[in-house]
């Protein structure tokens, strides 16, 4: 004899699913905020413990897998330390001589960024390049929306979720980021879209600009809440698509988005 | 009271280790997913019936603190969870090959059905994108065959975790009922 449909495995997965859906349907973001909140902030400190932990580790594996590496790395480093010091000095009569000819043309010193750093402490568990979980929040000054970079230029995300003391970094990789760009040399514009982990692709290039292999692309000055001139990727290959109204370009990002540690949020961009 | 801070500690204990260590550690994409390692290692060891609130819990929760829409993983866990017990039944897991056999299947289709779900959540346009998204996740079959590779080790270590600490249950549980 068969058992009752209510008493069945199938009948609960069915309630479940339909019970999620019309949370899912209902209110997908603010009726569990409060609660978010609340669990991530009393759990943060163990969650910082685990990364600092998870850090150790891997400085620990690295420090290891260098050892032999390192010697010949020595040697490098000195020669690049005299070199850099006699570029230095040049740097420095270069940087009076600007400073100098500003002053003369009356034009303002470029964009000084108001930074928050701040360390990673969580990750995606489905792809490395999507998103991950840093330990400034709203206490901190953070916003949604906030430009994230790394060595103070390079454009890496955007806030997409604050917390008291944490915030979700959405990474310029993700399928769901766009952003307005140009290319420096020939100064055609686009759009960068994230494409599945794999890298960057510009988009929506009119066939009447120029693309060229090698050429740096940089936020423009339409991106929302993204200061001008921020360092996104370098042009990998050009798909001139003839037959479509905008041509494509493969862009590959300066820096290797699974290895990064610490970020800095822009606040505020100070003129 | 005991046995519900016992399967609450190892829901917590999956969740950090998952996102604040081992995310941060297994670098190139290799990331291996714990709490699906988790419920296939509760239903083999406890069953269906009596671990599917667990089961939703354990989705809520990585919802809450993945930090994005609530329901994503409750619906993956307790579809895959069905599925699971479904197929297990069907296949006899206490021998030693076929029981092998079949948690390889269950890692591999876990693993690709769990990134699947985070697809079709991830508010892309899925009509449009989903070949690109196949295509591209299969290019990567060496960071596929390593992601796979590293959580058949992770099972193992989460499975005897598991089993000993649901045995340990089913004692405590047997001991009251005898009591009574």
């Amino acid at each position: 004899m068969s058992r009752k449909f209510t008493s069945r495995k199938i009948f609960k997965v069915v309630i479940v699913c339909i019970i999620t859906f019309l949370v899912m349907w209902w209110n997908p973001y603010n009726f569990f905020s409060g609660l978010r909140s609340f669990f991530i902030g009393i759990t943060l400190p163990v969650q910082k413990t685990f990364a600092s932990t998870a850090d150790k580790v891997d400085s620990f594996g690295e420090a290891i897998s260098s050892i032999g590496k390192l010697k010949k790395e020595n040697r490098n480093l000195i020669e690049e330390n005299l070199r850099l010091k006699v570029e230095n000095v040049k740097m420095a009569d270069i940087e009076k001589e600007n400073i100098d000819l500003r002053n003369q043309l009356n034009i303002l010193p470029r964009d000084k960024f108001n930074l928050e750093s701040a360390h990673i402490i969580g990750r995606d568990s489905y792809d490395n390049n999507s998103w991950v979980l840093i330990d400034k929040g709203q206490r901190h000054g953070v916003e949604k929306g906030m430009s994230v970079i790394v060595s103070e230029g390079v454009l890496i995300g955007k806030i997409q979720e604050v917390f008291t003391s944490s915030a979700k970094v959405i990474f310029i990789t993700d399928k769901s980021m766009n952003i307005n760009v140009e290319a420096v040399e020939t100064g055609a514009i686009g759009v960068v879209k994230g494409a599945y982990g794999l890298g960057l692709t510009m988009d929506l290039v009119l066939q009447t600009d120029s693309l060229r292999v090698g050429d740096k692309v940089i936020t423009s000055d339409i991106s929302q809440n993204i200061p001008r001139g921020l360092l996104v990727g370098e042009i990998k290959e050009v798909d001139p698509a003839k037959n479509d109204l905008f041509q494509k370009a493969i862009i590959s990002p300066p820096i290797d988005f699974s290895k990064l540690r610490f970020v800095f949020v822009i606040k505020n961009v100070n003129n | 009271m005991k046995n519900f801070l016992l399967r609450i500690s190892i829901i917590f204990l999956i969740i950090f280790f998952q996102l604040n260590f081992l995310n941060l550690i297994f670098l190139e994409n290799r990331l291996v997913n714990l709490s699906i390692l988790a419920v296939i290692s509760w239903v083999i060891a406890s069953g269906f019936e009596k671990i599917w609130i667990w089961i939703v819990l354990l989705g809520f929760l990585n919802d809450i603190f993945l930090a994005q829409k609530i329901g994503p993983n409750i619906l993956f866990f307790i579809s895959f969870a069905y599925l699971i017990s479904f197929v297990s039944r069907r296949f006899i897991i206490e021998r030693r090959f076929s029981g092998f056999l079949l948690v390889i299947f269950f890692i591999l289709m876990g693993n690709v059905w769990g990134s699947f779900f985070d697809f079709l959540f991830s508010g892309a346009d899925i009509s449009a994108e989903i070949v690109s998204y196949m295509k591209n996740y299969f290019i990567n079959w060496k960071d596929f065959i390593g992601t796979n590779i590293y959580a058949g080790i992770c099972f193992y270590f989460i499975y005897n975790l598991i089993n000993r600490v649901e045995k340990y249950i089913a004692r405590n549980e047997s001991r009251l009922k005898m009591s009574l």
